[in-house]
């Protein structure tokens, strides 16, 4: 009778998946119930004592909260703007060549450091901007003295929101790329037959084009807001510039797991969680009542 | 008039071009520069000599790679993390996302399962709690351990089922008339029509196992169970002064003899090369796939 | 001498902060080093008496043969034992068909012993063995034994997952490693100790490690006609004259001043490039904690002559006298070994490395070491290390903990080449030799023992023996390998590194530490205190992040006075309070 029903296989289908999250991602919650508990390894998570919010108080106490907190939200966003606008831009500009395979080519490679590791591209990184590197021999060129990019609180940040960038920008034009095939070319035509400038089939015909989209992976950006991208920045950062680049999830992990504060580490990551799952709920409402867009 | 116009406009294209050009030279030259330092000969890169051309060509480093049989292992344990994972996140994509593209008039409780998914994806417990899960299961050191937890690609799911969705309504009711079941609908339907999109979501899913390094290191016992990123990682991660200190003048000459630039750089290339072999075959994909999977208009 | 509180464990405060050490060539043996050298023998088993030939010591060697304790120490079980292990992968490559848990050494260690060794996980590298470690400890999961630094010690015995290896000790540890604990004058387990129960056996850290010295290339020096540097401005002018005058003769102005490390100190063990030696010649000690004035305890990177020391320090950085580039290295022997600079501080072992590989890109690299800079009286002052820093340790439930120990005497005894087994000894030689490994690599535990004297006292029986004063064919097996080095050396200087190596350690470092009168000061703790648990981390985050700032100039040299207010604000003061109750033992 079951067999019958079509939204019984519908079930069927989503079992398997529900079943792996459900060991994989609801059961590690249990786990971080230590958050609540002055955690000790033998008595495990059932035999250790609560203490109710006093991680939470203590991470407030702590210096370095703020700090991480701010630097999160600080890349994060940073690089949110940042890869709205340029990829924005680049796909403008790759709209406008007509050769054909000029196009492709330029396709090609751009979208290929996407795909490339951040083990990888960190020590590409460090070669290209160290005091001997391209960089610097860049800089160099204009008669600039040799920077320290890699110590400076100040140019560090900059250089994971560029290397950022960098990497995700033409993958992130390909969205763009698609709006812009979707203008009606009638448009266009209209728009010469009036006698309008390139510039001005620009801002009159292609950006309105392309603002739905804007808007919309704006939205959907939102649920970034707490992700500053653990893996680059594990692989780039070192002590001198934490003070800048540190961010929640490498703090975790060096408190959890060099220092030994388990619970403390747990406490700070499920507030990350907690603030990224609004900001999801947020920007679905969001999408969906002003975009009519539903996300998921 | 008109031929102003297009002196005018020929400018204006070419300048465009040059700008878009030296853009992609940005993209190029890390990766260039990275290349050039592989081919050259080892003092000369150690000394930052060289830029994008290698200074005294050799192949020393590529045959010193080959002699790492370590870093083999790695690469086939990468090569057997990308075939399990990937088919894994092949047949769970596309039955998760299936199943979720249908409202929730068709499958109650949908709502309920997608607001699951969206949940798990954000929440996390951190490294600990995870560790001791995927431990308790008696997964550590073995191969699942770095497949089975990431068996649901969220995001992918997402995209191929807003995919499935821009589909015509009618393509489904018509089958369901002619009394075709939610498998075959699926299978020989959706599939086919879905490829851009499939092999996107599938590339993604390839490039995510061929490049974790964090899971392989804390889950993976041995040295030669580490997925080749891990090992790469392992290579290049500095040593702690702390940890410096615990050791005797022989073990720390030998630590720090293994690093050189060369070297480096070559292990870098090499492990890009699978990358680089499957990405121009499915980039003509993935531009029409994700593009349809992201943004209805 | 040590002094233990019931609550807070591992305190060991020296009763003095500091220590006149008269090393001269007299060779007396001063009364701190009495007692020190009980020779081990090994009489009992195999016959061979090892005497204690330092002319030093004379009286003071205490040799024993206590043959039934020796007899449980080596003795092989009947029935197989195994034991799990947390193991550290070294670098070595290993001969074809051996790995990392079936290599000679380990089948020898097995042979002898019939414990099969297993290896509950590995880890490459430090971080990520430390990290294994936490894993192993957050997750109730040990091994059967491991190695573990002083914050796990801390963690595991107030959880209580290890196991009391107070009584398993006295019955099987080994005459050798007894004899190497006792010259510590018991400091070394007096560490793992608690409530006086021995929860871990600790490595024997070598006293020599402790002071950096300045090493810089003679044949600079000599080209550019100048003095060695006696004190900071010296050495600061000689930096200068390294960078303007191309000591290196190449036409290109690419030589650097003094190197240096992020660390900026590292406060006990130093490594090469930290500026240890520069704060203590203005009586600072950072990272150890001493005794002011007025005798109350404090915590030396906070007191006011670290402000000089690093306002010196900002200036010679600001000067271009320090490589601008110090802090960003991977590896902070970069600029040594490329053979960029000619001064550059470390420990006695420098020529093991990174001076080896610097040598072998420039044979006519001469370098030399100096106790400098002194300080305003003319002194040398160092700090020193703690006599250990890491423990073995046995899971609580794990029925064989006497296997850990009796794998601790079997490699100790391989390690001070007193293994009885000649021929199989000679196999495991030969064997490093052909695949270039070092076999200490593959012991179960990277935990080595040593006399805590013993790079001053080598140091002076090899040169005894080279002046045809002693018989080398009377030395133990370690110091007759650094002689036999030495002549080869002496024949042919530089054309075999690894006889170079140890030659010159002993020869320029040893020779400094051995000569040279030295004000020793020792930090009175250790350990962790309950607040230090939590709010130690972010303290040394500030002093670390402070102190590099003002060299580099970030922060103008006045920050340091906001830094100590900051400090003490921050639990800084809490600590201080813990730490003086301790010493003082209330």
């Amino acid at each position: 009778m079951l067999w019958r029903k079509r939204s019984f296989h519908y079930h069927l289908m989503v079992w398997p998946g529900i079943v792996f999250l459900i060991l994989f991602s609801l059961v590690p919650m249990f786990y971080s119930l230590m958050a609540f508990q002055d955690f000790r390894p033998r008595r495990g998570i059932t035999g250790s004592d609560w203490v109710g919010f006093e991680n939470f108080k203590y991470m407030f106490e702590l210096p370095d909260s703020r700090t991480i907190f701010f630097n999160t939200i600080f890349l994060a966003v940073m690089k949110i703007i940042a890869n709205l606008i340029v990829p924005l831009v680049f796909a403008l500009l790759l709209n406008e060549v007509r050769v054909r395979f000029m196009r492709r080519w330029i396709q090609t490679i751009v979208y290929l450091p996407h795909f490339l590791s951040w083990v990888l591209l960190a020590t590409v990184f460090f070669d290209v901007f160290s005091l001997d590197g391209i960089m610097n021999k860049l800089f160099g060129l204009f008669g600039v003295d040799p920077i320290l990019f890699y110590q400076s609180n100040k140019w560090f940040p900059a250089i994971i929101i560029s290397t950022d960038v960098w990497k995700e920008f033409g993958f992130g034009a390909i969205v763009y790329l698609a709006a812009l095939t979707g203008i009606n070319p009638v448009l266009y035509e209209a728009a010469e037959i009036d006698g309008a400038s390139r510039f001005r089939q620009l801002i009159h015909v292609t950006i309105p084009g392309v603002k739905t989209t804007v808007i919309l992976l704006a939205t959907l950006a939102l649920g970034n807001v707490m992700n500053a991208n653990f893996d680059q920045i594990f692989n780039m950062y070192n002590p001198l510039v934490y003070q800048s680049s540190d961010i929640i999830d490498t703090y975790v992990y060096r408190v959890g797991l060099n220092d030994l504060q388990y619970s403390l580490a747990t406490a700070v990551g499920l507030l990350k969680s907690v603030v990224s799952f609004v900001l999801v709920t947020v920007s679905y409402v969001l999408a969906s009542r002003f975009a009519n867009y539903r996300i998921f | 008039m008109v031929g102003r116009n297009n002196i005018q406009n020929r400018i204006i294209d070419q300048s465009i071009l040059v700008v878009l050009v030296v853009i992609t030279l940005a993209c190029l030259i890390p990766l260039l520069h990275t290349v050039a330092v592989s081919f050259s000969d080892k003092s000369a890169a150690d000394a930052g000599r060289v830029l994008l051309t290698p200074i005294k060509p050799t192949l020393a480093s590529y045959s010193k790679v080959l002699d790492d049989s370590l870093f083999f292992t790695a690469f086939f344990i990468s090569i057997k993390r990308v075939l399990l994972g990937g088919l894994l996140n092949f047949v769970i994509t596309i039955m998760m996302a299936y199943a979720l593209s249908k409202d929730a008039k068709q499958f109650p409780l949908r709502n309920v399962y997608m607001w699951f998914l969206v949940f798990t994806m954000m929440f996390s417990g951190g490294i600990v709690p995870w560790f001791m899960t995927v431990k308790s299961y008696g997964l550590l050191d073995s191969i699942w351990a770095l497949v089975l937890p990431h068996a649901v690609q969220t995001f992918n799911v997402i995209l191929l089922m807003n995919f499935f969705r821009n589909l015509p309504k009618e393509l489904s009711e018509a089958a369901e008339i002619d009394g075709a079941g939610p498998w075959y609908t699926m299978i020989r339907l959706y599939v086919p029509l879905s490829l851009p999109a499939i092999a996107t979501v599938t590339l993604f899913s390839i490039v995510f196992h061929w490049n974790s390094f964090f899971d392989g290191l804390i889950l993976m016992n041995k040295q030669d169970h580490y997925p080749l990123q891990t090992y790469i990682q392992t290579l290049v991660a500095q040593l702690s002064a702390q940890a410096m200190t615990a050791m005797t003048p022989e073990q720390l000459a030998e630590a720090m003899a293994v690093s050189n630039r060369t070297f480096g750089a070559a292990k870098i290339i090499v492990s890009m090369i699978p990358i680089l072999v499957i990405y121009p075959f499915l980039q003509r994909f993935f531009i029409h796939g994700i593009t349809l999977g992201s943004v209805k208009e | 001498m040590a002094n233990y509180r019931s609550s807070k464990w591992m305190a060991a405060p020296i009763a003095l902060a500091v220590l006149l050490s008269a090393c001269g060539s007299g060779g007396d043996s001063d009364a701190g080093d009495s007692g020190k050298s009980s020779t081990s023998s090994d009489a009992g088993d195999s016959g061979k008496t090892t005497t204690s030939s330092d002319a030093g010591d004379k009286g003071t060697t205490t040799t024993s043969s206590d043959a039934k304790g020796d007899t449980l120490a080596y003795e092989k079980y009947s029935e197989p034992v195994s034991i799990s292990v947390g193991f550290k992968i070294p670098d070595d490559k290993l001969g074809a068909g051996d790995t990392n848990d079936n290599n000679p050494v380990s089948r020898y260690l097995e042979s002898i012993s019939n414990i099969k060794v297993t290896h509950a996980w590995e880890a490459k590298g430090d971080d990520a063995f430390k990290q294994k470690v936490n894993l192993a400890i957050a997750s109730n999961d040990l091994p059967d034994a491991m190695v573990v630094d002083r914050n796990q010690l801390r963690k595991l015995i107030d959880n209580d997952m290890i196991e009391d290896l107070t009584d398993v000790y006295a019955k099987y540890g080994s005459e050798l490693v007894r004899a190497m604990y006792d010259s510590t004058q018991g400091l070394a387990l007096a560490d793992a100790t608690v409530d006086g129960r021995l929860y871990g056996l600790p490595n024997v850290a070598i006293e020599a490690d402790a002071p950096s010295l300045l090493w810089i290339r003679q044949d600079w020096l000599d080209k550019l006609n100048l003095q060695a540097p006696k004190t900071v401005d010296e050495l600061a002018a000689v930096a200068k004259a390294f960078i303007e005058q191309d000591p290196d003769g190449n036409g290109k102005k690419d030589t650097l001043g003094l190197t240096g490390d992020k660390q900026v100190v590292y406060g006990q063990k130093p490594n090469p490039n930290g500026f240890d030696s520069i704060f203590s010649s203005y009586h600072a000690f950072p990272k150890n904690w001493i005794k002011d004035k007025d005798g109350n305890v404090v915590y030396g990177s906070i007191t006011p002559e670290n402000k000089d020391a690093l306002a010196k320090l900002a200036e010679m950085y600001k000067g271009g006298l320090i490589d601008p580039q110090f802090a960003l290295y991977k590896e902070t022997q970069e600029p040594i070994v490329a053979n960029k600079t000619g001064m550059f501080f470390g420990p006695w072992w420098m020529p093991y490395w990174p001076l080896a590989d610097a040598v072998a890109n420039d044979t006519k690299a001469e370098w030399k070491a100096y106790a400098a800079p002194l300080d305003k009286d003319g002194k040398f002052v160092t700090h020193m290390a703690p006599v250990t820093d890491r423990y073995l340790v046995v899971r609580k439930g794990y029925k064989n903990p006497e296997a850990a120990v009796k794998l601790l005497n079997a490699f100790t005894r391989i390690e001070r080449r007193q293994d009885p087994n000649k021929d199989e000894m000679k196999k495991l030689d030969d064997y490093a030799t052909a695949n270039t490994v070092q076999n200490r690599n593959y012991y179960p535990f990277d935990l080595l023992l040593d006399y805590s004297d013993a790079v001053v006292k080598r140091y002076k029986d090899v040169q005894a023996a080279l002046k045809g004063e002693l018989d080398p064919a009377t030395f133990d097996p370690d110091t007759k390998q650094v002689y036999d080095y030495s002549v080869i050396e002496k024949e042919n200087p530089k054309k075999n590194m690894d006889a170079w190596k140890p030659a010159k350690a002993y020869e320029l470092g040893g020779g400094i530490l051995a000569n040279t009168d030295m004000e020793k000061v020792y930090s009175l703790f250790y350990g962790t205190t309950k607040t230090m648990e939590t709010k130690w981390t972010s303290l040394q985050k500030l002093e670390n992040e402070t102190f590099l700032k003002i060299i580099v100039g970030d922060l103008p040299v006045d920050a340091f006075d906001s830094f100590v207010s900051d400090w003490k604000k921050l639990g800084g003061d809490q600590i201080t309070k813990e730490v003086s109750d301790i010493v003082s033992g209330n």
